[in-house]
């Protein structure tokens, strides 16, 4: 199943293309502004599965690609949120990426209405699970293994908490994988779209996977919190798992919160009854393998491991 | 702490400022401040205080018996410039104000 970028005649463009997807309780239109051959197939392919609604419903965010004009004008692309553009034109190969990057800026920079954490989330049996650390503690990686053996998937990159009651918003968008994780996901979820992979002299290689189909199409239905996982890939050390006191939790999560301090009382007062809701612990992996399997142990039994040493 | 409770009249009245909230998990307090925006993670003792500044305006003394009886310690000098160099970092972060 694809979703189709609609061809629509403009008064300024006569080529350009659009479509709205909805993600669980976020839209986004995708606009592909006098778009070059090749840009269309990659996006419709990664957001396949997503419910496409009306071409000219209000999303809660325009990004729209568009060709540069001057001395690269054929091959370069800046896309923009909303009429913003937070990053420099890039080749067109790396539209996708930098499309990703956009939606996140915007998010992570304008959604007002729920908490936002850097994190990645799965939930089974309706609890969620959220996986909180920086950038290249293996969230991502962490989160598609756990894909892989039936938990689903809520989110990435952002976790939503609802400040009504404290539930979790789906917010499946494609997984974006790096370096050796990309071979590791394409041998677990053998049937998952991945991407083209993207080279960064600087940062090693990049993929997008697209969400379980079954993730997607549950988008709508939140999770209520139960865990707090703050994973660390480690490949040289040992094996650690251990309780995380709720103050000390707070804290990681306050760090890992883009709005936080923006929301005051609400922001408090939502991640003061998530932390009280989950049980929280660091866990320190050098294999997939084991970080999975305690994993699974403890959304099987919350609570078991309470004492900290 | 020396030399601090110098700084305060005698007896002072103390209450917390409104609409500062805060949790208690395992000792810890997170205490979060409206005016300023910022949150404050707190010990068992100073989150003992702002507990009592809770119930409204509260003397020195009472905050120090409250603490002597809390902590099961005497109610000395000791115990006094603890007590007023919490009160005094307190009213610094904005979370409580002096009435007097």
């Amino acid at each position: 199943m694809f979703i189709c970028l609609e061809r629509i005649a403009t008064w300024h463009r006569r080529s350009s293309r659009r479509a709205v997807v909805s993600i669980g309780e976020f839209s986004i239109a995708i606009s592909l502004e006098a778009s070059p051959t090749g840009l269309a197939g990659p996006i419709e392919e990664l957001y396949g599965d997503y419910p496409q609604l009306d071409p000219d419903t209000l999303p809660d965010v325009t990004v729209a690609l568009r060709p540069q004009r001057g001395g690269r004008a054929r091959s370069a692309v800046r896309a923009f949120a909303n009429g913003v553009a937070p990053y420099d034109a890039v080749p067109l190969r790396w539209a996708l990426p930098v499309m990703e990057a956009t939606i996140n800026w915007y998010v992570w920079g304008h959604v007002a209405r729920v908490l936002l954490l850097h994190a990645a989330a799965v939930e089974r049996q309706g609890r969620a699970l959220i996986l909180s650390g920086p950038s290249g503690a293996g969230k991502s990686t962490l989160c598609a293994a756990l894909l892989a053996r039936g938990f689903r998937f809520l989110t990435d990159e952002i976790a939503m908490v609802r400040p009504r009651d404290g539930q979790l918003e789906p917010h499946p968008r494609p997984i974006s994988l790096k370096n050796q994780a990309i071979d590791l996901m394409a041998e677990m979820l053998p049937d998952a779209y991945l991407s083209q992979r993207f080279h960064n002299p600087a940062r090693g290689v990049a993929a997008f996977m697209r969400p379980p189909t079954r993730s997607i199409a549950a988008a709508g239905k939140t999770a209520s919190p139960a865990l707090v996982i703050f994973p660390s890939y480690q490949p040289d050390a040992g094996f650690e798992l251990r309780p995380v006191e709720r103050a000390q939790a707070f804290t990681r999560l306050v760090e890992s919160s883009a709005n936080y301090l923006t929301l005051l009382e609400t922001g408090f007062e939502t991640l003061a009854n998530l932390v009280e809701a989950c049980d929280h612990y660091a866990l320190n992996y050098p294999s997939l393998d084991a970080a999975v399997g305690a994993i699974e142990d403890l959304a099987r039994a919350p609570g078991r491991i309470r004492k900290v040493a | 702490l020396a030399g601090v409770s110098a700084n305060l009249p005698d007896e002072p009245s103390w209450r917390v400022v409104e609409g500062v909230r805060w949790r208690c998990w395992d000792g810890d307090f997170v205490v979060f401040n409206p005016l300023s925006g910022y949150t404050h993670v707190v010990d068992i003792v100073t989150g003992q205080i702002l507990t009592l500044l809770t119930s409204g305006r509260t003397t020195v003394a009472a905050v120090r018996s409250d603490v002597s009886a809390f902590l099961e310690v005497p109610d000395d000098d000791k115990l006094a410039d603890t007590v007023h160099g919490i009160l005094l970092r307190l009213e610094d972060a904005g979370l409580v104000e002096r009435l007097d």
